[in-house]
């Protein structure tokens, strides 16, 4: 069993895992795509992933659209190691930023769901281990409760108001300094 | 407290008028909350605290507290400004509350002085048990500007050490006092270090041999220090910048130096090793043989391949040709050196019978490989009489060939009689030159009326003699009008 991380590049890019969702959905994907997530990377160099790798926290529904991020960020991390020399260094550069471009466009429609989904995929990619789609999903989070009173935070995110008005007044004489 | 966790997937989430709760912070792993609440500003994450309970404390893991009292000055947004009058009371506030939990960094930045000692050392206790990677107190003031007697604050540097590992990995201080001693510890993470106008009482050489880390050391208008003698190696140090500090001398082991600047007198400095040098920046104050001195005083930074230096010039009563042997030979060759950029400062009444500019052709010879050169010129003179009559290049006829010289680019070039020399000697020794700009415009730091007006007729007419004389495309960048005039 070839393992990952050492020996032949192509074969390990060929290399196929299966992951399974928490409900029993079974989905091939290359090493490449997998191995963003630090956690299924781990499993990948222990060794365990003959049969699958079942993802008990991730339901089919979401796992897809992990999927769909992974393998569209594996392509760019892939393109970027391969830059090889038949191209000048201008004409690459503009191939990057088109890339780049495209990535960025990728990432804004791929954060177009609903909360529910946004706050799933944020535990999937914590669970999984996979920075970039955290950061991405996290900021989307943070994006969206800047600016804002607390009364439309609460409206926003479903969030009743459980404090007492003297609570309240407690805390925003505590933190008199962030309400001026 | 945040055990509750509501039905997060149901599809009618998309509605949010909807009574089932759709997304609750709660439900989230406690760090992905701080994460969150971290990519918003102190102040803006503090506000979320009366959105609920669960909210409430949600802020107090900020990992990076910021506190601007200044009225002036840049401030990142992400700082938090505080009139001055409640500065104190604020910052004591926020230390209170805030858990200690995953701080990154703690900077203050208001001018306190030594009666508000207490506060400060109870802002660092906090900091530093908290285990910050930096820790940034400014404690300048505007106010005092020119006016140095004052009691400044004692930084603790002995609470750095006071934890069970070493955490600091970035240390700021401005306008503070330190004592260094020899038996310093906790600085093995440190990997810059910055001081502003800091007193330092003590031995500086040993707080240095504490951080075998530092890459970035910063020192600017530091007083207390004679020399700056550092007898050990310091191998991880990339970034060196020298700036007004009154030291009779400098010299350190640095071979992995990459970046080297210095601003203040005229004084021996020697780098040992420091053979990776990519740039430097020299600037020689009160002094005016700085051209010179920037090509001869430093033999360690001749490894360079970017030089920017800064030269002040003075003569009042020239006499043509003159100053052009006044130079102090190099000792050594600048091999490596691609780009040189010249700021050039010239004092004289007699723009036209002032040679010294033309001392720059010596010092072209010591820089055999060199492919581009930036001149900005300022001559302090009311007058505009460009050079009229003949150049010949004779006063640097013993200028050897620039092989390598691509790139010519001149600012405030307004055909002085040395300009257009240099200009000479130069394209008729630089047979690979491609672009050539001369640009009018004075482009130093200098009062704006002297460049309000430019008579741009006589640059091009340079341009056209010496571009049909050599047979080379000659650019001149238009001034900038408009905005000029009306300031």
């Amino acid at each position: 069993m070839a393992s990952a991380g050492s020996g032949d590049e192509k074969a390990a890019a060929a290399a196929m895992i299966t992951l399974i969702s928490s409900d029993n959905e079974k989905f091939e994907v290359t090493e490449a795509t997998a191995t963003l997530s630090q956690t299924i990377r781990h499993m990948i160099e222990d060794g365990c992933t003959d049969g699958g790798v079942p993802l008990p926290n991730v339901t089919s529904k979401i796992l897809a659209r992990v999927i769909e991020y992974c393998k569209k960020h594996a392509t760019a991390a892939a393109g970027e190691e391969g830059s090889s020399s038949s191209f000048s260094d201008a004409a690459f550069l503009e191939v990057d930023r088109a890339f780049l471009e495209e990535l960025e466009e990728f990432d804004d429609a791929f954060l177009e769901v609903d909360r529910a989904t946004l706050f799933d995929l944020i535990l999937a990619a914590n669970y999984l281990d996979i920075k970039g789609l955290l950061n991405l999903t996290c900021q989307k989070v943070a994006d969206s409760v800047k600016g804002k009173t607390p009364e439309q935070i609460r409206e926003m995110y479903n969030i009743v108001n459980d404090l007492t008005p003297e609570e309240e007044a407690e805390i925003r004489r505590e933190t008199q300094w962030a309400f001026e | 407290m945040r055990t509750e966790r509501y039905g997060i997937a149901s599809d009618d989430a998309l509605n949010p008028s909807s009574s089932s709760p759709s997304f609750n912070m709660s439900g989230l792993p406690e760090e992905i909350q701080t994460f969150i609440l971290s990519l918003l500003s102190l102040k803006e994450a503090a506000r979320t605290s009366i959105v609920s309970r669960n909210w409430r404390t949600l802020w107090t893991r900020h990992p990076n507290l910021s506190f601007d009292g200044t009225r002036t000055g840049p401030s990142d947004k992400d700082c938090v400004r505080i009139e001055g009058a409640e500065f104190i009371e604020t910052v004591n506030s926020v230390v209170q509350q805030h858990s200690g939990v995953g701080l990154n960094s703690f900077c203050i930045r208001y001018g306190l002085e030594k009666n508000s000692s207490d506060h400060l050392d109870r802002w660092i206790r906090f900091a530093t048990a908290a285990k910050a990677k930096i820790i940034g107190i400014n404690l300048w003031s505007k106010k005092y500007s020119g006016r140095p007697i004052k009691e400044v604050y004692h930084f603790p540097l002995e609470a750095l050490g006071d934890q069970d590992a070493p955490f600091i990995q970035s240390l700021f201080l401005a306008d503070v006092s330190m004592e260094p001693k020899s038996d310093i510890c906790g600085f093995t993470k440190l990997r810059s270090l910055l001081l502003h106008s800091v007193q330092i009482i003590g031995d500086f050489a040993s707080l240095l041999l504490n951080c075998p880390s530092l890459e970035d050391l910063k020192l600017i208008t530091c007083s207390g220090l004679t020399d700056l003698n550092i007898p050990h190696q310091l191998g991880k140090l990339r970034h060196l910048l020298l700036s007004d500090m009154s030291v009779q001398m400098v010299d350190f082991h640095v071979p992995g130096l990459a970046h080297f600047e210095y601003t203040g007198d005229v004084i021996p400095i020697v780098l040992h090793g420091c053979s990776k040098l990519e740039k430097a920046a020299v600037t020689f104050k009160r002094d005016d043989k700085a051209l010179g001195h920037a090509f001869t005083a430093i033999p360690s930074i001749s490894a360079v391949k970017v030089l920017n230096m800064h030269a002040v010039m003075q003569e009042h009563h020239p006499v043509w040709g003159s100053q052009v042997h006044m130079v102090t030979r190099p000792t050594c060759m600048f091999m490596n050196l691609r780009h040189l950029t010249c700021e050039i400062k010239i004092q004289t009444d007699h723009p036209n019978r002032y040679s010294g500019l033309l001392q720059l052709a010596s010092y072209l010879e010591f820089a055999p490989q060199l492919e581009t050169l930036h001149l900005h010129m300022f001559y302090y003179t009311l007058s505009d009489c460009s050079w009229k009559e003949e150049v010949t290049g004779e006063a640097i006829s013993f200028m050897r060939g620039l092989d390598h010289l691509k790139t010519v680019y001149m600012s405030g070039f307004r055909g002085f009689r040395a300009q257009v020399e240099l200009l000479f000697g130069i394209l008729e020794k630089g047979a690979a030159i491609e672009h050539v700009t001369l640009e009018p415009q004075v482009k130093l730091k200098c009062a704006r009326v002297v460049n309000a007006f430019i008579l741009e007729w006589k640059v091009n007419e340079w341009a056209r003699r010496l571009s049909e004389r050599f047979g080379k495309a000659i650019t001149v960048a238009p001034p900038v009008r408009g905005p000029l005039l009306l300031s």
